[in-house]
């Protein structure tokens, strides 16, 4: 065998551990992408969460 | 906070008596379990290992408490500001749903003491099990901090409060992502024992059939729950819940409704997939018709009729019966069509002590609730914070 | 009927294609995993079980387990059929046999040691581990004790020990893997005393096994359960009657467990990966309809308060123009009555110096 496993089992425990580390990594890394996606809008108009964003760290990535 | 609560009336009305036994005989039913052993309190056995703590604390309690992410999706992620008012109500029900559910577990399991192990000491990674057990510990979590500008504006601390709120969106969108993986793999969790579950129910597509339920079941719940918080906490109320309250019921089960035919139909396709039709001539196949025909199809037609007629009594009766239908559901997959090739000797019944804690459990939420209700701004804007959490 | 083939061709084109991808998303690999190539395996020759308990009571005795209930030596056991629990790792049963009914079948049941263990896949703290040598070993310093193990094996085997409030554990057959790496025997297949019991590498065992069937057509079915039963086992059957009437269940099917939990675990980080895309996308477009919405609001207020103001001027020009023109008209008349004035003054004083 080529990778090393021997079984299905094994394989799957290593690749899916792979995939939960990814997985973490991904929703903090997704979440300061929108930062720097959206650092240089304009204000949006109405809502307070999107304006919060904005002025929380808007800036570092900026 | 300066209205006068239970202070004036005496504390001892019935349903404080009753709530008071249940909790004394709860009670004496833990000490039993934390010291004789689960073999002492409940009827699960090698064959059955999982009972109603499972089956209904666990299945239908997350199922049920999926109120908070479909309100919270729909007004902050959908934009229907229109149903602000729904919003805290169902992040608290579904606050306490999801402790209600770990307290439960608690109970369940072998050595709760070692509920952490799965993510400290080692990892088993292929078990749906450990995706859920994330999920529930991370989404309890989110919503404790999306319930927290209740309680801080009601200890007064406004800048903690203020912080809070600004994090909102990223709650919101993190709370669906982690519902979406839970309430789904609650149904995986049966995908590794086909030869266990009747075929019926038993389908690839469980995963999906749990988390389009979740949708249902939440949006229901959302109903129910404010005609019970209507009748009891009316008080509690500001004109902004109560106006709001004919277009949240309307919107809801109008959405109830949609979801419910989606879920009708890829219930049938399920049928139709893994070719199940000839079962549906055998008992499990009528009760698997009761089920989809009396609990989904039918209030999705009464939800449409009371949409219609915008019959609001309709609506709120068929979200009672609908809430019956995903609980009924749920056991079955758990406990009734599952071990459905044992002989009948060998099947599970629960005990009285376990009916007894799920009570137990279900008591202490309600007791909570009412705590919180009768006390912080759920129901009604607090003065100092129009409209804006 | 108005099918016509080229779009029926093109359906089934579709079909396959989805079949393909579909194939390709769900199965973690194209590698086919064929297990520890070394591992050991038991043959269970049922046909030559006579039910004398003797593995039940080396099971006992090597496991260190609790006394039994009535001696091992007491066969009045068999009258009722058994499973696996917290006490016995290992059952004998007698099942009726069609053929001859004056020779019943015996048959026993321990933990079959799959291949791919549907407990190790179920376990979310991996207390369940396949061993290169084949044993499926337990390890209860990690065992949060929540049973998933028990309701996800197919043959039914770990038990539970409900009766222990501060330590309880899952208990099934080890296949004495203590003893196996020792270099000894599984206790059971040591006592048999009939040689129902085959221990060895598990591919000289299916090979012992196909032997068997081969030299006794009429003794054997030509099945070996285990062989692919869930993807296959290290412990081994061959039977003269039917399995499904000696309590082994036919319709497992040959899906290893966690192949059927693999499709569901791959939707998972699909979701974690595009959910917060799809609905922060909903949000933006929720907010950027809001905000032309508010825009075009605004745009209207605007364009009335625009209207209503050039209609003021308008009204206000108008009032000025008339107040403008009646001023000039009441200057004109004022001038006519002053020249009237003027020219009657200039008569009357012609007149009056003509009188003079």
């Amino acid at each position: 065998m080529e990778s090393g496993f021997y079984t299905l089992q094994e394989f799957m425990l290593f690749t899916k551990g792979v995939t939960y580390i990814i997985m973490v990594i991904s929703l903090f890394a997704i979440t300061g992408f929108w930062l720097f996606l959206t650092g240089r809008d304009e204000d949006p108009v109405s809502d307070k969460p999107a304006d919060a964003i904005h002025h929380h760290q808007g800036g570092d990535h900026v | 906070m300066t209205r006068n609560t239970s202070t004036n009336h005496s504390l001892l009305t019935p349903f404080n008596l009753v709530a008071g036994a249940i909790l004394i005989i709860g009670a004496g039913i833990t000490v039993l379990r934390f010291t004789r052993g689960l073999g002492a309190v409940t009827h699960l056995s090698n064959d059955n290992p999982w009972g109603i703590w499972i089956g209904f604390d666990l299945l239908c309690g997350v199922a049920l408490a999926a109120g908070g992410y479909v309100t919270s999706a729909a007004v902050y992620i959908f934009g229907m500001k229109r149903y602000h008012s729904a919003v805290r109500p169902a992040i608290l029900t579904g606050f306490l749903g999801y402790a209600m559910v770990v307290l439960a577990l608690n109970y369940d399991v072998g050595r709760p003491w070692r509920l952490p192990y799965p993510f400290v000491v080692q990892q088993g990674t292929t078990s749906l099990l450990f995706e859920v057990g994330a999920c529930v510990a991370l989404y309890l979590t989110v919503l404790f901090i999306e319930f927290s500008p209740a309680a801080l504006e009601w200890l007064g601390l406004k800048r903690a409060r203020n912080l809070v709120t600004r994090l909102t969106m990223l709650l919101t969108i993190f709370g669906v992502v982690l519902s979406t993986l839970h309430q789904s793999s609650l149904g995986a969790l049966y995908l590794i024992a086909p030869s266990k579950l009747h075929p019926l129910w038993y389908s690839p597509y469980l995963p999906v059939y749990f988390f389009v339920s979740s949708i249902v079941a939440g949006l229901s719940m959302v109903l129910f729950e404010s005609t019970l918080a209507h009748h009891y906490f009316g008080d509690r109320m500001d004109a902004a819940h109560i106006e709001e309250n004919t277009g949240v019921t309307l919107g809801f089960a109008k959405a109830a409704s949609l979801v419910l035919a989606g879920y009708f139909t890829i219930k049938v396709i399920g049928l139709a997939m893994d070719d199940n039709w000839r079962y549906l001539t055998t008992g499990y196949g009528v009760w698997f018709l009761v089920e989809l025909l009396g609990f989904v199809a039918f209030p999705c037609f009464l939800y449409a009729v009371g949409v219609r007629d915008k019959n609001i009594r309709l609506i709120r009766w068929t979200a009672v019966l609908t809430v019956v239908g995903i609980m009924l559901n749920r056991l079955n997959v758990s406990l009734i069509a599952f071990n459905w090739q044992l002989p009948s000797s060998e099947r599970y019944f629960p005990s009285w002590m376990e009916i007894m804690i799920s009570v137990f459990v279900v008591t202490i939420g309600i007791l909570i609730y009412r705590f919180i209700v009768t006390r912080m701004p759920i129901l009604y804007e607090h003065p100092d914070y129009p409209s804006s959490h | 009927m108005s099918l016509t083939r080229r779009k029926f061709l093109g359906w089934v084109g579709a079909a396959g294609a989805g079949a393909v991808i579909g194939k390709n998303a769900s199965a973690s690999t194209t590698e086919h995993f064929k297990g520890y190539p070394n591992s050991f395996a038991v043959l269970h020759d049922i046909t030559l079980c006579v039910g004398c308990r003797s593995c039940e009571a080396a099971c006992n005795k090597v496991n260190e387990l609790p006394p039994p209930d009535r001696p091992f030596t007491d066969l009045s056991v068999l009258n009722e059929r058994r499973r696996t629990t917290a006490k016995a790792y290992t059952v004998v049963n007698r099942f009726q046999n069609r053929k001859s009914p004056q020779h019943p079948v015996f048959a026993k049941k321990q933990c079959n040691h799959c291949l791919e263990p549907a407990c190790a896949s179920a376990c979310f703290v991996r207390a369940f581990r396949k061993t290169p040598e084949g044993p499926v070993v337990y390890d209860p310093s990690v065992c949060v004790g929540c049973r998933y193990c028990m309701v996800a094996c197919p043959f039914g085997i770990p038990a539970y020990e409900y009766d222990n409030a501060f330590s309880p554990k899952v208990m099934k057959c080890t296949m004495c893997y203590p003893r196996v790496m020792k270099g000894q025997l599984p206790g059971c297949v040591e006592a048999c005393p009939r040689e129902a019991l085959t221990f060895g590498k598990r591919k000289d065992v299916l090979e012992i096994a196909r032997q068997r069937i081969h030299d006794n057509p009429g003794r054997y079915l030509n099945h070996i359960y285990g062989e692919t039963e869930m993807g296959g086992a290290s412990w081994l059957y061959i039977s003269g009657a039917p399995y499904q009437e000696i309590g082994m269940r036919e319709d497992l099917g040959v899906t290893p467990a966690p192949e059927l939990t693999s499709g569901a675990l791959s939707v998972v980080p699909m979701v974690v990966g595009l959910w917060p895309v799809l609905l922060t996308g909903i949000y933006a477009i929720t907010q950027r309809k809001e905000k032309v919405a508010a825009e075009e609001k605004a745009a209207a207020v605007a364009e009335a308060v625009e209207k209503s103001e050039s209609s003021a001027r308008q009204a206000l020009s108008d009032a000025l123009n008339k107040a403008h023109k009646e001023a000039l008209k009441e200057k004109d008349a004022a001038v006519q009555q002053a020249v009237k004035k003027a020219l009657a003054e200039a008569a009357s004083s012609k007149a009056e110096e003509a009188a003079h």
